[in-house]
């Protein structure tokens, strides 16, 4: 970890110093993720339910490789387009510091695989049988899915954030580390969930027009759900995150089992949008509307509780660079501030070639940033070059 | 129930835990948050799964009753086998049914209906369930059994294709108008079958494409 007594520059002070090191061991930026841990059960628990839910899904899906094959095809198709657009959305809002991407296909496959196909599936289908059997047929074609969907699938996921933060204790401290590791998870959930629709979907029309079928499938799940699991996943796992508390955040059991209730109410409006809608066209999408729009601003109260931190690690990591001229102080505001302070940095100057240049600067100070935090606060030849980048590119 | 935060880091990774937090070479401080992930796990993956295969279906057919095969379409079944699929008319479901499937079994017989979209004929949809039961149904040797025959039902001209199974046999009827397709398949051994040859042909005779469903 950190050892502040290197100085990152000569005209930093010790104070300076040692709050960057109390923020980057905070934040938990810049470390390290290893998924081969044999010691941690967390490990075991991770490797044994993403291979039963592989197991399951294989099980499952090869009957069906002869006689829908196009669709299983296709399906694919749309699914690596569609969750390759959310993931660098995903990404992109990953800002501050971005997470190992071993984290987040690790993620992703339990999202995919153990929440999917060895959990989600067979408790959604005895859930529903359960409530056909005990309360009646017509109860469970309104609410079967609205009901049981948001409760089995939330959970399924969730508890692979809880897996994760065994799996990486000191890297998931803020709520912004929550929200991405859940989004991924959500994220091998969706697309995965969208493969078994896609075979639902072309079963139900006798295997037929499979192609178009799959389309209009995708087309209508994308069109009224947009970021749903990962939107959902990602809101629940900053709940999660606030009920377990961590270094960087105090626990908080209202606000995370608030959390937590939201994204299980969004989930289970838009599951049970048929029947909130009273089987009236407008009012369907009404309620899928809701729901979405719900989910976005979930998700981006959740992301603005992360902010005030994520502002001032940054503006702690890159303190000693200000002092020693490094990085100036309008450089500092812009990487450590909001959009807005990042667009108003960008504007000042003038001209479109002017506002990439701004870019740069800004992308280089946060890669320093990344850098000082990777090497606990250390001067590495990592650290070297990045305080180059910011020189060269600012000159250039 | 009280979950450690996890403000230590519980293992270095590939490290050995000190000796006082070993349990079969795994660091018991790792163990807090995956036993509520494996309790969540058996829980979807296995418990309710087993209450579900231990609670029966007691939803009879009742006199009268007639459940929800199409858009447009309904099917009287024989009263008194069991409904573990279905909405009936009038049941007043508020999403509409978007998918009616039917499945229904009685003195060993099963019947399942399916509707959905279908650009061909009833010869065509006959034809296709055929060959797809063919390949889904492999390990239970269905084979089409003859060629198919034609049947008329309120008015509208069906296929029906019979065939065979490792432990029975079967008859798909398939129907189709406007683009759409209903299939009604009942199975069951050859004894069973002939014992209810009446019912059947009356749940089959009972089928309206143009009624009220709602």
């Amino acid at each position: 970890m950190g050892d502040a007594t290197t100085p990152a520059a000569p005209a930093a002070t010790a104070e300076q110093l040692a709050r960057r090191e109390a923020a980057i061991t905070t934040s938990g930026w810049g470390q390290p993720f290893h998924l081969l841990q044999p010691r941690n059960l967390a490990f075991w628990v991770w490797a044994v339910g993403v291979a039963y839910g592989a197991w399951s899904a294989f099980h499952l899906f090869s009957p069906y490789s002869s006689v829908a094959s196009e669709a299983l095809a296709v399906g694919a198709l749309v699914a690596a387009g569609y969750g390759a657009v959310l993931w660098l959305f995903f990404r992109s809002v990953d800002r501050y510091d971005r997470l190992p991407v071993l984290l987040l296909v690790t993620a992703f496959l339990w999202g995919g695989f153990a929440a999917t196909y060895g959990m989600a599936i067979h408790g959604n289908s005895a859930n529903m049988d359960l409530m056909s059997k005990l309360i009646g047929q017509g109860f469970q074609n309104d609410w079967g899915a609205g009901l049981s969907a948001p409760i089995v699938e939330e959970s399924a996921k969730g508890v692979g954030f809880l897996l994760l933060l065994t799996l990486a204790p000191k890297l998931l401290h803020s709520p912004r580390s929550a929200l991405i590791a859940g989004a991924f998870i959500g994220l091998g959930f969706q697309i995965l969930e969208d493969d078994l629709y896609s075979v639902q979907g072309v079963a139900a029309g006798f295997f037929d027009a499979q192609t178009a079928s799959v389309l209009h499938m995708a087309a209508a799940r994308i069109g009224t759900g947009l970021l749903s699991h990962p939107a959902y996943t990602a809101i629940f796992s900053v709940g999660i995150l606030h009920l377990v508390g961590t270094p960087a955040l105090k626990r908080n059991v209202p606000r995370g089992l608030g959390l937590m209730l939201v994204a299980v109410l969004i989930h289970g409006s838009w599951d049970a949008a048929g029947a909130i809608g009273d089987g009236n066209g407008l009012g369907v999408i009404g309620a899928m509307l809701f729901s979405t729009v719900l989910a976005i601003a979930g998700l981006v109260w959740a992301f603005r509780l992360s902010q005030p931190l994520e502002q001032e690690w940054m503006r702690a990591i890159l303190d000693p660079e200000v002092t020693a001229g490094h990085v100036t102080a309008e450089e500092i505001d812009a990487a450590s501030g909001r959009r807005k302070q990042r667009k108003a940095f960008v504007k000042a100057t003038h001209g479109h070639r002017s506002h990439k240049h701004a870019k740069h600067v800004l992308e280089a100070v946060i890669d320093l940033a990344h850098e000082l935090a990777a090497s606990g606060g250390r001067e590495t030849p990592a650290v070297e070059f990045a305080r180059a980048e910011v020189v060269r590119l600012r000159a250039a | 129930m009280t979950v450690p935060a996890p403000t230590e880091p519980p293992a270095i990774a590939g490290g050995r835990p000190p000796v006082e937090f070993r349990l079969l070479g795994l660091d018991r401080r790792t163990f807090a948050l995956p036993l509520i992930v494996i309790a969540v796990f058996a829980l979807w993956g296995f418990v309710v799964p087993q209450i579900d295969n231990a609670v029966d279906y007691d939803d009879p057919v009742r006199a009268g009753d007639a459940l929800i095969i199409g858009d447009t379409a309904t099917m009287a079944p024989p009263v008194g086998w069991g409904v573990s699929s279905g909405v009936r008319v009038g049941e007043g479901v508020r999403a509409g049914v978007t998918d009616p499937r039917v499945a229904i079994t009685g003195d060993t017989v099963g019947v399942t209906t399916q509707s959905g979209s279908f650009a061909g004929g009833p010869a065509a949809l006959v034809k296709r369930v055929t060959e797809t039961d063919e390949t889904l149904g492999a390990d239970s040797a269905f084979t089409a059994k003859g060629s198919p025959t034609t049947v008329s039902v309120d008015g509208r001209r069906g296929v029906v294709q019979e065939f065979k199974t490792l432990t029975g046999e079967g008859a798909i009827f398939a129907f189709t108008e406007n683009g759409t397709g209903i299939t009604i398949v009942m199975s069951g051994t050859g004894d069973a079958l002939t014992r209810n040859a009446t019912k059947l042909g009356r749940m089959i005779a009972s089928i309206d494409f143009d009624a009220k469903v709602q």
